[in-house]
């Protein structure tokens, strides 16, 4: 019988763990529980001031108060929405990119580069710049290609001020920012996939699409999983886009739980009620994450 | 031989050791100076103030220049005994920085006569509720319209406000943006600093004189936001400033003023010099749109303090670099830099651009009638923003209703629920007492 509990032979074991567990333990569990214990109080931001107890009334304000919870829920609408959007279209076009880019072509590697490259340069900067694209007039980049394009006939639209198409606006500008980095990961799983399969597919008559569909697809399964779940995680992040292009608005349609928290904390001064969004964010995501790992269970037999 | 030579060795030995010695002079007392820096004329201007003070104290003062980005956020995060000696903020926010300890006491400790010669709107602005001072300023903001002359008159529109008691009502104001709009090149007329953020803190500095203008202030005499910020005729008039979103050019490459795409710009003394620059004589300051109360405008700029943990040599040096700046000769190379208003009045009489026949004239005889605390009346046209340690958070939620009715949002259910937020917070700290 294994003995699991610290004994010489497990000994190396714990030792290879340990500085993720010194990690973990700095910077999620300790943030985590510090984040919880200034939900109960009423906190000002680095003030001399003593904090007063709050008891659960931080979460009972978020959660049920008729003036206060109606901006949590829509912002946590935003996020699934966002999520929704982002995570099928970002993945679909990572695994396009990484089958269009796993040629043998000399000079291949600069395109790899240029579709990378949008993932290195911070969130702020692509949003700073996209601002200019989404000018709700008519010198906006993206009003004028639409007016080119369709001579004329297409009235310049309010990227950034429409209700309805805002969050939109910023799910197309996050999934150019980051499909390079799924890209990257698709590619390299594609390379895993043995090429024989395809050659053996290709003598029984197998067109690109069956290749694709039969191997390429199950092939990938794996790191597919991995990029889909990690997406989610990035996704339900969203904050930058918004506190740089939209501030939450307009009418609330961009705002997000994230946007919510920093907002109440560093701009608000208010450290409580911004630990309680974190929290119960936290506790969402988890239970996302966990059930995610339910359904998208990774192959591990050697086939 | 050996006596003169023992002897030689002595002196030299005596005369060498007297140069070893360290001078009995003491090492320069350092201090550190945060200053904001956003435009280009203050970034030039705070390095060459603190240059000049470095030379004119060389070897007993040494300040060493740091500039912050985001001045608001570097002083929440940064803890009081971390803070800098001196360093500029924006004064909208006193009274929360005094209330968190972060400020020290000016009076007793800067002159006395430099304080008293501040213009009565920054006194007001610098003077925490228990009497004391914790900040002196360089300068006062000056908030206005600003207007293309030769534009206006092409527009066919004739009679331009130069003083406040002349200033445009709203229906005549949406005349004139209609007017000017038909002869526009795009269809706009006005440009309202959009690409700001009107979400993000600057609608509550920008907007809130339409509140005043209204006839309320934003918290009323009772404490309470609901019942002021919500009243019938401040919905009445946002309603009035949403609808002229369809004559604001949104401004996203910040020059649809200065490439005379537009008319009319609603912006401050920060704007003044690249316009200035861009339309030479053809700029002209014209008061705000009246909403019922009379024009009104927002007064209170930036700050310079020092720092609540500083003490000893440390706060006599910072105390003299306070001094320093606020002669009329530094008050006056920051403000020719950034068109404000210099903040004393000595200074005030030797600028040219803001004394009688200065075309930022307006700024000054706003400022001179002055709402001070009190409810606003048609007499009067600067109103600080609420001295109060809520600041940021009624700055936070005034921004967002503004933002919200100017995208279309009912303006008497926005205003309604920015009053109610107001009013808990103050409800969770005890009004700040």
């Amino acid at each position: 019988m294994a003995n699991k509990k610290l004994g010489s032979d497990n000994l190396a074991g714990w030792l290879f763990v340990s500085p993720a567990l010194i990690l973990l333990t700095l910077f999620v569990a300790i943030p985590f529980g510090s984040a919880f214990f200034f939900s109960l109080y009423n906190i000002k931001l680095n003030s001399d001031r003593p904090k007063t107890w709050m008891g659960i009334e931080q979460y009972r304000r978020i959660l049920f108060d008729p003036d206060l919870s109606p901006i949590f829920y829509k912002s946590l609408l935003n996020n699934l929405q966002f999520a929704l959007m982002v995570v099928p279209v970002q993945t679909s076009l990572a695994v396009l990119l990484a089958v269009m880019l796993n040629v043998k072509l000399r000079g291949i590697s600069y395109f790899r580069v240029f579709y990378f490259m949008p993932v290195v340069f911070p969130m702020s900067l692509v949003a700073v710049i996209w601002s200019l694209l989404y000018s709700r007039d008519q010198l906006g980049i993206a009003n004028t290609f639409l007016s080119k394009l369709s001579f004329g006939l297409i009235s310049p639209v309010d990227w950034l001020g429409n209700p309805k198409i805002a969050l939109i606006s910023i799910a197309i500008l996050s999934v150019w920012a980051g499909v390079g980095f799924q890209m990257v990961i698709i590619l390299a799983g594609l390379q895993e996939i043995p090429s024989e399969l395809y050659e053996a597919a290709s003598i029984d008559k197998a067109n690109k699409f069956q290749q694709f569909r039969h191997i390429t697809i199950p092939g990938l399964r794996n790191t597919l999983i991995f990029v889909v779940i990690i997406t989610t995680i990035f996704s339900l992040r969203l904050f930058d886009q918004v506190y740089i292009l939209t501030q939450g608005g307009p009418l609330d349609s961009t705002s997000t739980v994230m946007f919510q928290a920093v907002t109440s904390a560093f701009g608000e001064g208010n450290v409580g009620r911004g630990s309680a969004f974190t929290v119960v964010f936290v506790l969402i995501i988890i239970v996302i994450t966990v059930a995610q790992r339910f359904f998208l269970r990774e192959q591990r037999e050697v086939k | 031989m050996k006596k003169v030579t023992t002897a030689a060795l002595a002196v030299a030995g005596l005369i060498g050791s007297i140069a070893i010695v360290p001078s009995a002079q003491a090492a320069p007392t350092e201090i550190t100076v945060w200053a904001m820096c956003s435009e280009i004329g203050e970034v030039k201007a705070v390095k060459e103030q603190t240059d000049a003070f470095n030379e004119a104290n060389s070897g007993s003062i040494n300040a060493t220049l740091v500039c912050k980005a985001d001045m608001g956020k570097t002083l929440g995060a940064t803890p009081a005994a971390e803070l800098a000696d001196v360093f500029e903020f924006d004064g909208e926010t006193l009274a929360f920085q005094v209330y968190n300890r972060k400020l020290a006491r000016l009076d007793g400790v800067v002159s006395a006569a430099r304080l008293k010669d501040q213009l009565k709107s920054i006194k007001a602005q610098n003077t925490y509720s228990d009497k004391h001072v914790y900040a002196i300023s360089q300068y006062e903001a000056g908030f206005s319209l600003l207007g293309n002359k030769a534009m206006l008159s092409a527009a066919g529109v004739t009679s331009v406000p130069k003083t406040w008691d002349k200033a445009w009502t709203a229906a005549q104001f949406t005349d004139v943006l209609k007017k000017l709009a038909a002869k526009a090149e795009g269809g706009k007329a006005l440009d309202i600093k959009e690409n700001y953020g009107i979400g993000g803190g600057w609608g509550g500095f920008a907007f809130t004189p339409i509140v005043a203008s209204a006839g309320t202030q934003i918290v009323g005499a009772n404490g309470k936001a609901v019942g002021a910020l919500n009243s019938p005729a401040v919905a009445k008039a946002a309603t009035t400033w949403a609808s002229w979103k369809q004559y604001v050019d949104p401004n996203a490459d910040d020059k649809a003023f200065t490439n005379k795409r537009v008319a009319l710009s609603w912006c401050g003394h920060w704007c003044t010099p690249a316009y200035k620059t861009a339309l030479g004589n053809d700029l002209i300051a014209i008061p705000f749109p009246d909403f019922g109360q009379g024009t009104k405008s927002g007064q209170g700029s930036h700050a310079w303090a020092m720092g609540a943990k500083t003490t000893g040599a440390k706060k006599a040096a910072a105390a003299k670099y306070l001094e320093f700046i606020t002669t009329d000769k530094w008050i006056l190379n920051t403000t020719s830099q950034n068109g404000a208003v210099p903040a004393s009045s000595s200074a005030l009489a030797k600028s040219p651009d803001h004394i009688a026949g200065g075309y930022l004239e307006l700024y000054g005889k706003q400022l001179s009638v002055s709402c001070g605390g009190s409810k606003p009346t048609k007499a009067c046209v600067t109103v600080p923003r609420t001295v109060s340690a809520a600041w940021p958070v009624i700055n936070t939620q005034t921004s967002k209703a503004f933002a919200a009715i100017y995208g279309g949002a009912n303006a008497q259910a926005e205003l309604t629920k920015a009053a109610k937020a107001i009013d808990l917070d103050a409800k969770d700290n005890n009004n700040y007492k």
